[in-house]
């Protein structure tokens, strides 16, 4: 009875290794990224960021099984360097901002890397379109930080066909070569900060500030 | 007499600069500074410089550079967080008020196989000037809806930020650094040709 009672104890135990090892990880958006990088003219590279997010990932560390992640991107919010061509982005031609001012990616299906790599399927919305997106996920490591939250850092590399999506507006500079091509790389760095679920808000450094708002 | 006149004027002309070489005015609405640093080893950050302007000396007969300046606004840094922006062009950082201009030029370049070119150059940032050497690809030469010829470079290259004197640190309990000492430079260059 006593060596069940062990058992069943060090089951527990086990168990709760298990789930302490995972947990719900904030993305911290003073250390992530959301990259594009597309073709200008056939031959360019042209680069911008979306500056405004939010998102969460499920991640098992032990294991190095992405459980899921969920991840908003304020559409309006991407930054080519170049103020007039944003605002063309936003358009109805492009991003459709006022129609759509949300993109989101939603990883629902478990994933777990080999090594510290992997594959991992997410459905992007974007421009009010869903669509499954492959992404080429890397683990980067673990540490904690100066306000001893436990962090993370995540990369994930994926492309994606712009018509997919509906954003089909053209410019052509002449015959054969396009203003921007329709293929569109997406580069993404997250660094993700463990949420205790005994802490109410981040008390230390700048977070509760950021944490929330987009 | 004549001969040996046209005989020197021929000889002038071979012994001269090649004289392809164009004049290219970096077209800053199309190209990117662009820099990255590690945060905790683990994460990345990443920025850019918005303002800036520059030229370069361009052959496209043998996609040759002969000369490239770039001199790059230090206010204008943008990591996408205005607060860390403020700290970085303060007095531990850039110290923009002080030495309000980074600066490169080029002192040399060579063409390496399949498109790619090795750049040595010198850089100046906090008032402390160093050599820095670049990798690049040649992306190749478009005509614009204006009727202007454009060339566009990937770069990259890095350099340890301590020897421009840009020591700002803190650190983690393991005794490893918060902020890296390693930057990355990464740049996209679209010239256009007369500016």
């Amino acid at each position: 009875m006593a060596a069940k009672k062990l058992v069943l104890v060090a089951l527990i135990l086990v168990a709760m290794q298990a789930a302490a090892s995972a947990g719900n990880y904030w993305i911290d958006p003073k250390h992530s990224h959301i990259g594009i990088t597309v073709k200008q003219m056939k031959i360019f590279n042209l680069k911008g960021k979306f500056k405004k997010f939010t998102g969460n990932v499920y991640f098992d560390k032990e294991n190095l099984t992405i459980e899921k992640a969920d991840f908003t991107v304020r559409a309006g919010s991407l930054d080519t360097g170049n103020r007039d061509r944003d605002r063309k982005f936003r358009t109805p031609g492009f991003l459709y901002t006022r129609k759509f001012p949300e993109i989101t990616l939603t990883v629902g299906k478990s994933g777990k890397l080999d090594g510290k790599r992997g594959t991992l399927t997410g459905d992007l919305t974007l421009r009010g379109v869903t669509r499954p997106v492959e992404f080429n996920v890397e683990y980067l490591g673990s540490g904690t930080d100066l306000c001893r939250y436990k962090r993370i850092s995540l990369a994930a590399k994926g492309k994606i066909n712009r018509t997919d999506f509906g954003i089909t507006r053209q410019e052509m500079i002449k015959e054969g070569v396009p203003m921007y091509g329709d293929e569109i790389t997406l580069d993404i760095k997250l660094a993700g900060v463990l949420l205790d679920p005994t802490q109410a808000a981040f008390k230390c450094g700048n977070y509760p500030a950021s944490r929330t708002r987009m | 007499m004549r001969s040996l006149i046209v005989f020197i004027a021929v000889l002038s002309i071979l012994s001269a600069k090649p004289v392809y070489a164009e004049n290219f005015v970096i077209d800053s609405e199309n190209s990117q500074i662009g820099f990255s640093v590690k945060h905790m080893v683990i994460s990345t950050v990443e920025g850019k410089f918005t303002v800036f302007t520059g030229g370069f000396e361009f052959d496209e007969k043998d996609s040759e550079v002969h000369k490239a300046h770039l001199t790059i606004d230090a206010a204008s840094v943008d990591t996408y967080h205005p607060h860390r922006d403020d700290e970085l062009r303060g007095p531990d950082f850039f110290n923009v008020v002080k030495y309000p201009h980074i600066k490169f030029v080029l002192k040399n370049f060579k063409n390496g196989e399949g498109g790619t070119a090795a750049a040595t150059g010198d850089l100046t940032i906090h008032g402390i000037t160093k050599k820095i050497e670049l990798a690049g690809d040649y992306l190749g030469s478009m005509t614009g809806p204006d009727g202007k010829l454009r060339v566009g470079f990937s770069a990259r290259g890095t350099l340890d930020r301590r020897d421009f004197g840009l020591i700002w640190n803190k650190f983690l309990d393991t005794g490893e650094i918060v902020v890296g000492n390693e930057i990355t430079i990464t740049l996209e260059i679209v010239g256009i040709s007369g500016g």
